[in-house]
């Protein structure tokens, strides 16, 4: 993966359709969760970044990682995630290792690796997510791919507890006619 | 039912975090999520009293004080105790009494309070109807568009608020 790596120009727009588009054509299994399954559940707000839940088995590391180098792909500034969420280097063996997550720039925009997540239980794995996701199917994208479901969007965003996080709850709840005002 | 739940997944959680074992806390932790998936956004405060042991109009007073938050179900006028809030403190108030306090509750919410663990309450800027009504009339796909449109509309902000950052740095 080329190292040096330049994050889109400035100014230049996040090519989100394409991110989510390179990540199929590589048959990448993964889960969307984060703003843009916020929106595809029923809240619609910005996102600066896609955020995936990929599978763990080697085979899918490899596809993920031919994608993430397809798009440049080099980790972004630590910021969000604690170090405990990023104990491997950005290599195709720490990827590997599933233990970390990673927030990383590429040629299309910002994309969030988080093999782990949680909820306020412990970690949920991809198969669990994945059992209850959702299909989305998008003319911009070409291929089918998964959405978070409603439960396990609102219990990794109560276990977040961001101020973020609180809105996209009660906004969800909201749309989904289960909380009034 | 909500009251025997709600102390079913207190319990299993102190048990869960007393395992050391993974696959068994995957276990335990499949199991709470079976029963919390039971549960609904609210508790009705009579059955949330009876989970922290304490009246209802003990209860209420607290919520009048703004210290326990509730919710409404849609159509409806009744005050719930919100779940995950009380989850957080019919922990804290079991781990108390165990310990012999008195007056657990207003200790665990004092506790709790200053740990802050318990949820805020906040509120997206549209109306829940509005949110309802957008909902019902869109799609998953038409839903993305719209996030990326608008999240293209706040990247170029952004990019043209740093552009002015720059230029009044440069002069």
């Amino acid at each position: 993966m080329a190292r040096g790596a330049s994050e889109p120009a400035e100014g230049a727009l996040p090519r989100f359709y394409d991110l989510l588009r390179v990540l199929c054509e590589h048959d990448v299994e993964f889960v969307v969760i984060g703003g843009f399954a916020v929106s595809l559940q029923g809240y619609v707000r910005t996102t600066k970044d896609v955020d995936i839940v990929p599978r763990t088995t080697q085979e899918n590391v490899s596809r993920l990682w031919a994608a993430l180098s397809a798009v440049d792909a080099r980790p972004a500034e630590a910021g969000e995630f604690t170090a405990q969420e990023m104990p491997m280097p950005f290599t195709l063996e720490g990827l590997s290792e599933g233990a970390g997550n990673w927030a990383l720039y590429t040629t299309l925009g910002r994309i969030d690796l988080m093999p782990y997540v949680e909820d306020a239980e412990g970690e949920l794995t991809y198969d669990e997510l994945r059992e209850s996701a959702e299909r989305v199917d998008l003319e911009e994208v070409g291929r089918p791919f998964w959405v978070a479901s409603l439960q396990h969007l609102i219990a990794m965003k109560e276990h977040a507890n961001r101020d973020q996080d609180r809105i996209d709850i009660t906004a969800l709840r909201m749309a989904h006619g289960l909380e009034a005002e | 039912m909500e009251a025997q739940i709600v102390g079913q997944i207190v319990a299993l959680r102190r048990v869960r975090d007393a395992v050391s074992a993974p696959a068994d806390r995957r276990r335990l932790a499949g199991v709470i999520r079976q029963l919390r998936r039971q549960l609904d956004v609210g508790v009705p405060k009579r059955q949330a009293a009876a989970c922290l042991g304490v009246t209802v109009q003990a209860l209420d007073r607290w919520v009048g004080a703004g210290k326990i938050p509730v919710v409404r179900r849609p159509g409806s006028s009744r005050e719930l105790i919100d779940t995950e809030a009380l989850l957080v403190i019919a922990a804290e108030v079991a781990r108390l009494r165990e310990q012999g306090e008195r007056r657990a509750l207003g200790k665990a919410i004092s506790a709790l309070a200053e740990q802050g663990p318990l949820p805020k309450r906040l509120r997206p800027n549209q109306r829940a109807h509005e949110l309802r009504y957008e909902f019902l009339h869109s799609t998953a796909a038409g839903r993305m568009r719209q996030a990326v449109e608008l999240s293209h509309i706040g990247a170029a902000l952004a990019a043209n608020a740093r552009a002015r950052r720059q230029a009044t740095a440069g002069r």
